[in-house]
Protein backbone atom coordinates (compact mmCIF):
# COMPACT_ATOMS: atom_id res chain seq x y z
CA UNK A 1 0.00 0.00 0.00
CA UNK A 2 1.20 3.33 -0.90
CA UNK A 3 1.80 6.53 1.18
CA UNK A 4 -1.07 8.37 -1.31
CA UNK A 5 -3.47 5.52 -1.04
CA UNK A 6 -2.82 5.15 2.89
CA UNK A 7 -3.44 8.85 3.01
CA UNK A 8 -6.83 8.66 1.30
CA UNK A 9 -7.89 6.06 3.61
CA UNK A 10 -7.05 7.34 6.32
CA UNK A 11 -9.39 10.67 5.41
CA UNK A 12 -12.14 8.84 4.35
CA UNK A 13 -12.37 7.19 7.45
CA UNK A 14 -11.80 10.55 9.48
CA UNK A 15 -14.03 12.04 7.33
CA UNK A 16 -16.87 9.47 7.14
CA UNK A 17 -17.03 9.28 11.01
CA UNK A 18 -17.51 13.14 11.54
CA UNK A 19 -19.82 13.27 9.11
CA UNK A 20 -21.79 10.14 10.48
CA UNK A 21 -21.71 11.61 13.88
CA UNK A 22 -22.99 15.14 13.21
CA UNK A 23 -25.80 13.73 11.33
CA UNK A 24 -26.85 11.33 14.80
CA UNK A 25 -28.70 13.96 16.52
CA UNK A 26 -30.22 15.33 13.82
CA UNK A 27 -31.83 12.54 12.38
CA UNK A 28 -33.16 12.18 15.95
CA UNK A 29 -34.96 15.43 15.94
CA UNK A 30 -36.21 16.58 12.86
CA UNK A 31 -37.85 19.44 14.58
CA UNK A 32 -35.00 21.24 16.20
CA UNK A 33 -33.04 20.45 13.28
CA UNK A 34 -35.57 22.32 11.30
CA UNK A 35 -35.11 24.94 13.94
CA UNK A 36 -31.94 25.69 13.43
CA UNK A 37 -31.85 26.35 9.94
CA UNK A 38 -34.73 28.53 10.38
CA UNK A 39 -32.18 30.52 12.68
CA UNK A 40 -30.17 30.74 9.51
CA UNK A 41 -32.34 33.04 7.83
CA UNK A 42 -31.29 31.70 4.60
CA UNK A 43 -33.88 28.87 3.18
CA UNK A 44 -37.56 29.77 1.75
CA UNK A 45 -39.62 28.86 4.31
CA UNK A 46 -40.85 26.01 2.08
CA UNK A 47 -37.09 24.25 1.79
CA UNK A 48 -37.03 24.13 5.82
CA UNK A 49 -38.24 20.99 6.87
CA UNK A 50 -37.34 19.38 3.61
CA UNK A 51 -33.86 19.83 4.32
CA UNK A 52 -34.34 19.47 8.13
CA UNK A 53 -35.71 16.25 6.51
CA UNK A 54 -33.16 14.55 3.90
CA UNK A 55 -29.83 16.73 4.69
CA UNK A 56 -29.10 14.82 7.70
CA UNK A 57 -29.63 11.34 5.47
CA UNK A 58 -27.59 12.95 2.61
CA UNK A 59 -24.39 13.46 5.63
CA UNK A 60 -25.41 9.92 7.49
CA UNK A 61 -25.07 8.25 3.70
CA UNK A 62 -22.16 9.97 2.74
CA UNK A 63 -20.04 9.04 6.23
CA UNK A 64 -20.96 5.69 5.38
CA UNK A 65 -19.48 5.18 2.10
CA UNK A 66 -16.43 7.03 3.07
CA UNK A 67 -15.80 5.08 5.77
CA UNK A 68 -17.00 1.95 3.59
CA UNK A 69 -15.41 2.49 0.57
CA UNK A 70 -17.88 2.15 -1.23
CA UNK A 71 -18.50 4.97 -3.71
CA UNK A 72 -16.41 7.27 -2.20
CA UNK A 73 -15.93 9.43 -5.20
CA UNK A 74 -19.54 10.45 -4.78
CA UNK A 75 -19.35 10.62 -1.11
CA UNK A 76 -16.44 12.76 -1.38
CA UNK A 77 -17.78 14.79 -3.51
CA UNK A 78 -21.11 15.25 -1.72
CA UNK A 79 -19.31 15.78 1.25
CA UNK A 80 -17.29 19.50 -0.46
CA UNK A 81 -20.53 20.31 -1.84
CA UNK A 82 -22.01 20.38 2.10
CA UNK A 83 -19.12 21.93 3.73
CA UNK A 84 -19.40 24.28 1.07
CA UNK A 85 -22.89 25.14 1.49
CA UNK A 86 -22.01 25.31 5.43
CA UNK A 87 -19.32 27.37 5.44
CA UNK A 88 -21.09 29.88 2.98
CA UNK A 89 -24.35 29.84 4.97
CA UNK A 90 -22.02 30.15 8.86
CA UNK A 91 -19.69 33.14 6.74
CA UNK A 92 -22.63 34.72 5.09
CA UNK A 93 -24.43 35.21 8.85
CA UNK A 94 -21.14 35.55 10.63
CA UNK A 95 -20.04 38.94 7.93
CA UNK A 96 -23.42 40.16 8.67
CA UNK A 97 -23.23 39.69 12.50
CA UNK A 98 -26.02 37.32 12.85
CA UNK A 99 -25.22 35.34 15.99
CA UNK A 100 -26.64 31.83 15.50
CA UNK A 101 -26.02 28.30 17.33
CA UNK A 102 -23.92 26.25 14.17
CA UNK A 103 -26.19 23.09 14.52
CA UNK A 104 -23.02 21.84 12.89
CA UNK A 105 -22.42 18.54 15.39
CA UNK A 106 -25.12 19.28 17.94
CA UNK A 107 -29.08 19.95 17.55
CA UNK A 108 -29.52 20.42 21.66
CA UNK A 109 -29.43 23.74 22.47
CA UNK A 110 -27.09 25.10 24.92
CA UNK A 111 -27.39 27.69 27.79
CA UNK A 112 -27.94 31.06 26.46
CA UNK A 113 -25.01 32.70 24.99
CA UNK A 114 -24.52 37.07 24.22
CA UNK A 115 -23.83 37.30 20.28
CA UNK A 116 -20.27 37.78 20.75
CA UNK A 117 -19.91 34.35 22.51
CA UNK A 118 -22.62 33.17 19.20
CA UNK A 119 -19.78 34.73 16.77
CA UNK A 120 -16.91 33.86 18.48
CA UNK A 121 -17.99 29.85 18.20
CA UNK A 122 -19.27 30.50 14.57
CA UNK A 123 -15.72 31.67 14.16
CA UNK A 124 -14.24 28.61 15.26
CA UNK A 125 -17.05 26.54 13.02
CA UNK A 126 -15.81 27.98 10.20
CA UNK A 127 -12.12 26.91 10.30
CA UNK A 128 -13.29 23.44 11.33
CA UNK A 129 -15.20 23.13 8.19
CA UNK A 130 -11.95 24.95 6.39
CA UNK A 131 -10.54 21.92 7.53
CA UNK A 132 -12.40 19.28 6.77
CA UNK A 133 -13.24 21.03 3.53
CA UNK A 134 -9.13 20.96 2.63
CA UNK A 135 -9.64 17.29 3.59
CA UNK A 136 -12.19 16.46 1.27
CA UNK A 137 -10.66 18.54 -1.81
CA UNK A 138 -7.32 16.74 -0.68
CA UNK A 139 -9.22 13.32 -0.97
CA UNK A 140 -10.89 13.92 -4.09
CA UNK A 141 -7.69 14.85 -5.86
CA UNK A 142 -6.17 11.06 -4.74
CA UNK A 143 -8.96 9.52 -5.80
CA UNK A 144 -9.27 11.71 -9.47
CA UNK A 145 -5.77 10.93 -10.09
CA UNK A 146 -5.83 7.20 -9.06
CA UNK A 147 -8.57 7.23 -11.79
CA UNK A 148 -6.89 7.29 -14.94
CA UNK A 149 -4.48 4.33 -13.15
CA UNK A 150 -7.37 1.88 -12.83
CA UNK A 151 -9.25 3.01 -16.04
CA UNK A 152 -6.35 2.63 -18.64
CA UNK A 153 -6.04 -0.35 -20.50
CA UNK A 154 -2.56 -2.13 -20.99
CA UNK A 155 -1.42 -1.74 -24.02
CA UNK A 156 -3.31 1.66 -24.85
CA UNK B 1 -16.16 12.51 -13.42
CA UNK B 2 -19.22 10.52 -14.35
CA UNK B 3 -18.66 7.52 -11.73
CA UNK B 4 -18.63 10.13 -9.42
CA UNK B 5 -21.74 12.06 -10.39
CA UNK B 6 -23.77 8.42 -10.75
CA UNK B 7 -22.39 7.78 -7.48
CA UNK B 8 -23.45 10.88 -5.89
CA UNK B 9 -26.77 10.49 -7.20
CA UNK B 10 -27.01 7.74 -5.90
CA UNK B 11 -26.54 8.35 -2.34
CA UNK B 12 -29.11 11.59 -2.84
CA UNK B 13 -31.41 9.26 -3.84
CA UNK B 14 -30.64 6.68 -1.47
CA UNK B 15 -31.06 9.47 0.91
CA UNK B 16 -34.15 10.50 0.07
CA UNK B 17 -35.77 6.69 -0.04
CA UNK B 18 -34.52 6.44 3.93
CA UNK B 19 -35.21 10.14 4.69
CA UNK B 20 -39.24 9.72 3.61
CA UNK B 21 -39.34 5.99 5.08
CA UNK B 22 -38.21 7.16 8.29
CA UNK B 23 -40.00 10.21 8.44
CA UNK B 24 -43.27 8.54 7.19
CA UNK B 25 -42.61 5.66 10.08
CA UNK B 26 -41.97 8.80 13.42
CA UNK B 27 -44.82 7.54 15.36
CA UNK B 28 -44.21 10.58 17.85
CA UNK B 29 -45.70 13.87 16.64
CA UNK B 30 -43.31 15.63 18.90
CA UNK B 31 -40.36 14.69 16.74
CA UNK B 32 -42.32 14.83 13.20
CA UNK B 33 -42.40 18.10 11.02
CA UNK B 34 -44.48 18.07 7.92
CA UNK B 35 -42.48 17.52 4.60
CA UNK B 36 -43.40 20.78 3.38
CA UNK B 37 -43.44 23.81 6.65
CA UNK B 38 -44.89 26.94 6.78
CA UNK B 39 -42.88 29.89 7.97
CA UNK B 40 -43.38 33.45 8.02
CA UNK B 41 -40.65 35.83 6.72
CA UNK B 42 -38.03 33.05 6.97
CA UNK B 43 -35.14 35.59 6.02
CA UNK B 44 -36.02 38.46 8.60
CA UNK B 45 -33.45 38.98 10.90
CA UNK B 46 -34.56 40.47 14.14
CA UNK B 47 -32.58 43.59 15.71
CA UNK B 48 -30.10 41.95 18.35
CA UNK B 49 -31.25 42.52 21.61
CA UNK B 50 -30.11 44.58 24.12
CA UNK B 51 -30.69 42.92 27.30
CA UNK B 52 -27.68 40.02 27.47
CA UNK B 53 -28.50 36.68 29.19
CA UNK B 54 -27.69 35.92 32.13
CA UNK B 55 -23.94 35.19 32.73
CA UNK B 56 -24.79 32.37 35.05
CA UNK B 57 -28.00 31.72 35.71
CA UNK B 58 -27.37 28.60 37.68
CA UNK B 59 -24.66 29.89 39.57
CA UNK B 60 -25.90 29.62 43.33
CA UNK B 61 -26.58 32.93 45.02
CA UNK B 62 -26.25 32.85 48.79
CA UNK B 63 -28.57 36.13 49.98
CA UNK B 64 -31.26 37.76 48.63
CA UNK B 65 -29.39 41.36 48.07
CA UNK B 66 -27.01 38.98 46.24
CA UNK B 67 -30.08 38.12 43.96
CA UNK B 68 -30.89 41.79 43.49
CA UNK B 69 -27.21 42.64 42.44
CA UNK B 70 -27.28 39.81 40.13
CA UNK B 71 -30.26 40.97 38.56
CA UNK B 72 -29.80 44.48 38.47
CA UNK B 73 -28.54 44.70 34.91
CA UNK B 74 -31.71 42.70 34.02
CA UNK B 75 -33.68 44.83 35.89
CA UNK B 76 -32.23 47.94 34.85
CA UNK B 77 -32.31 47.51 30.75
CA UNK B 78 -29.91 50.12 28.82
CA UNK B 79 -31.46 53.32 28.03
CA UNK B 80 -32.35 52.78 23.94
CA UNK B 81 -32.39 49.68 24.00
CA UNK B 82 -35.23 48.25 21.25
CA UNK B 83 -37.34 45.05 22.13
CA UNK B 84 -36.56 44.20 25.29
CA UNK B 85 -36.93 47.85 27.27
CA UNK B 86 -40.40 46.88 27.71
CA UNK B 87 -40.74 47.77 31.55
CA UNK B 88 -39.00 51.51 30.95
CA UNK B 89 -40.35 52.40 27.12
CA UNK B 90 -42.81 50.00 26.08
CA UNK B 91 -43.05 49.07 22.33
CA UNK B 92 -45.30 51.20 20.63
CA UNK B 93 -48.77 49.19 19.69
CA UNK B 94 -48.62 47.34 16.89
CA UNK B 95 -45.31 47.03 16.68
CA UNK B 96 -44.80 43.28 17.48
CA UNK B 97 -47.62 40.45 18.09
CA UNK B 98 -47.07 41.17 21.97
CA UNK B 99 -45.90 43.65 24.30
CA UNK B 100 -42.40 42.30 25.07
CA UNK B 101 -41.61 42.38 29.68
CA UNK B 102 -38.72 41.73 31.57
CA UNK B 103 -38.48 38.74 34.63
CA UNK B 104 -39.83 41.35 37.06
CA UNK B 105 -42.82 42.09 35.15
CA UNK B 106 -43.23 37.89 34.64
CA UNK B 107 -42.97 37.62 37.86
CA UNK B 108 -45.72 40.09 38.62
CA UNK B 109 -47.92 38.32 35.87
CA UNK B 110 -47.08 35.01 37.28
CA UNK B 111 -48.05 36.33 41.18
CA UNK B 112 -51.44 37.84 39.42
CA UNK B 113 -52.23 34.58 38.32
CA UNK B 114 -51.71 35.43 34.72
CA UNK B 115 -51.39 32.24 32.07
CA UNK B 116 -48.47 31.56 30.69
CA UNK B 117 -47.54 29.36 27.59
CA UNK B 118 -44.38 27.51 26.94
CA UNK B 119 -43.00 28.11 23.35
CA UNK B 120 -39.86 25.91 23.72
CA UNK B 121 -40.10 22.52 22.80
CA UNK B 122 -41.95 19.44 24.91
CA UNK B 123 -38.78 18.03 26.02
CA UNK B 124 -37.27 21.01 27.12
CA UNK B 125 -40.71 22.13 29.03
CA UNK B 126 -41.58 18.89 30.67
CA UNK B 127 -37.32 19.32 32.15
CA UNK B 128 -38.76 22.46 33.51
CA UNK B 129 -41.28 25.41 33.11
CA UNK B 130 -43.17 28.18 34.83
CA UNK B 131 -45.42 26.51 36.94
CA UNK B 132 -49.23 26.23 35.51
CA UNK B 133 -47.79 26.93 31.83
CA UNK B 134 -49.21 25.31 28.67
CA UNK B 135 -47.04 23.63 26.34
CA UNK B 136 -47.21 24.89 23.00
CA UNK B 137 -44.16 24.26 20.41
CA UNK B 138 -44.12 25.68 16.97
CA UNK B 139 -41.96 23.07 15.65
CA UNK B 140 -43.98 19.97 16.34
CA UNK B 141 -46.39 18.65 14.05
CA UNK B 142 -49.08 18.63 16.66
CA UNK B 143 -48.84 22.21 16.93
CA UNK B 144 -52.38 23.22 14.83
CA UNK B 145 -54.34 21.00 17.08
CA UNK B 146 -52.86 21.72 20.73
CA UNK B 147 -53.76 25.54 19.50
CA UNK B 148 -57.19 24.75 18.81
CA UNK B 149 -57.60 23.04 22.21
CA UNK B 150 -55.82 25.54 23.59
CA UNK B 151 -58.46 28.08 22.36
CA UNK B 152 -61.40 26.18 22.76
CA UNK B 153 -60.91 25.57 26.17
CA UNK B 154 -63.46 27.01 28.49
CA UNK B 155 -61.02 28.35 30.93
CA UNK B 156 -59.38 30.61 28.22
CA UNK B 157 -61.13 33.76 27.50
CA UNK B 158 -60.24 35.85 24.47
CA UNK B 159 -59.09 39.16 26.36
CA UNK B 160 -57.12 37.21 29.39
CA UNK B 161 -53.44 38.42 29.63
CA UNK B 162 -51.20 35.55 28.19
CA UNK B 163 -47.71 36.01 29.03
CA UNK B 164 -45.59 33.69 26.16
CA UNK B 165 -42.18 32.87 27.07
CA UNK B 166 -39.35 30.52 25.28
CA UNK B 167 -36.08 29.65 25.64
CA UNK B 168 -33.69 32.89 25.72
CA UNK B 169 -33.62 36.80 24.72
CA UNK B 170 -32.49 35.60 20.93
CA UNK B 171 -35.58 32.59 20.58
CA UNK B 172 -38.40 33.75 18.18
CA UNK B 173 -40.59 31.11 19.47
CA UNK B 174 -42.34 33.01 21.78
CA UNK B 175 -43.05 36.00 19.20
CA UNK B 176 -44.52 33.34 16.52
CA UNK B 177 -46.69 31.66 19.43
CA UNK B 178 -47.60 35.41 19.93
CA UNK B 179 -48.22 36.10 16.31
CA UNK B 180 -50.34 32.99 16.13
CA UNK B 181 -52.03 33.93 19.21
CA UNK B 182 -52.79 37.51 18.29
CA UNK B 183 -54.24 35.86 14.61
CA UNK B 184 -56.76 33.99 16.80
CA UNK B 185 -58.21 37.36 18.14
CA UNK B 186 -56.17 37.31 21.80
CA UNK B 187 -55.94 40.69 22.60
CA UNK B 188 -53.66 41.20 25.82
CA UNK B 189 -50.15 39.25 24.69
CA UNK B 190 -47.20 39.88 26.49
CA UNK B 191 -43.90 38.05 25.45
CA UNK B 192 -41.38 37.30 28.00
CA UNK B 193 -38.26 37.14 25.66
CA UNK B 194 -35.49 36.45 28.18
CA UNK B 195 -37.18 33.22 28.77
CA UNK B 196 -36.45 30.43 31.25
CA UNK B 197 -32.86 30.79 31.48
CA UNK B 198 -33.56 34.34 33.02
CA UNK B 199 -36.38 33.19 35.39
CA UNK B 200 -34.12 30.29 36.98
CA UNK B 201 -31.86 32.65 37.30
CA UNK B 202 -33.97 34.71 39.55
CA UNK B 203 -35.23 31.70 41.32
CA UNK B 204 -38.26 32.04 40.89
CA UNK B 205 -40.29 28.28 41.57
CA UNK B 206 -40.04 26.20 38.37
CA UNK B 207 -42.26 23.06 37.69
CA UNK B 208 -41.37 20.22 35.61
CA UNK B 209 -43.36 17.00 34.40
CA UNK B 210 -45.97 17.00 31.25
CA UNK B 211 -48.67 19.25 30.81
CA UNK B 212 -51.08 18.99 33.79
CA UNK B 213 -48.61 17.04 36.47
CA UNK B 214 -47.76 19.26 39.24
CA UNK B 215 -44.10 17.72 40.05
CA UNK B 216 -42.47 20.84 40.68
CA UNK B 217 -40.71 22.64 42.98
CA UNK B 218 -40.95 26.07 44.16
CA UNK B 219 -38.67 29.27 44.92
CA UNK B 220 -34.96 28.33 45.54
CA UNK B 221 -35.67 24.82 45.58
CA UNK B 222 -36.99 24.87 42.03
CA UNK B 223 -34.56 26.73 40.84
CA UNK B 224 -31.52 24.23 41.97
Amino acid sequence: MNAKKLLAILISLGLGAIFIYASWEKIGDPPDFAHLIYNYKLTPGSLINLLAIYLPWVELLAGLALVAGLGRRGAAALTTALLVLFIAALGFNYLRGHAIECGCFSVVLGPPKTAEQLLGEMRVRILEDLGLLAAAAILLALDWKRRPAVTTRPGS
Amino acid sequence: MKRMILEALALLALAGLLGTGFHLLRRDPKLRIPFIGKYERPFEVLPPSKVTPPKAPAQPVSSSKEVEAAAAPEAAPPQASGAQSSQAQPPPAGEGPGREILVDQAFEEFQNGTLFIDARRTKHYEEGHIPGARSLSIWEADFDERFDNFRNDPGVAIEMPIVVYCMSVNCEDSHRVAERLKGAGFQNILVFRGGLPEWVGKKHPVETGPEGAKKGAGGEEGAK
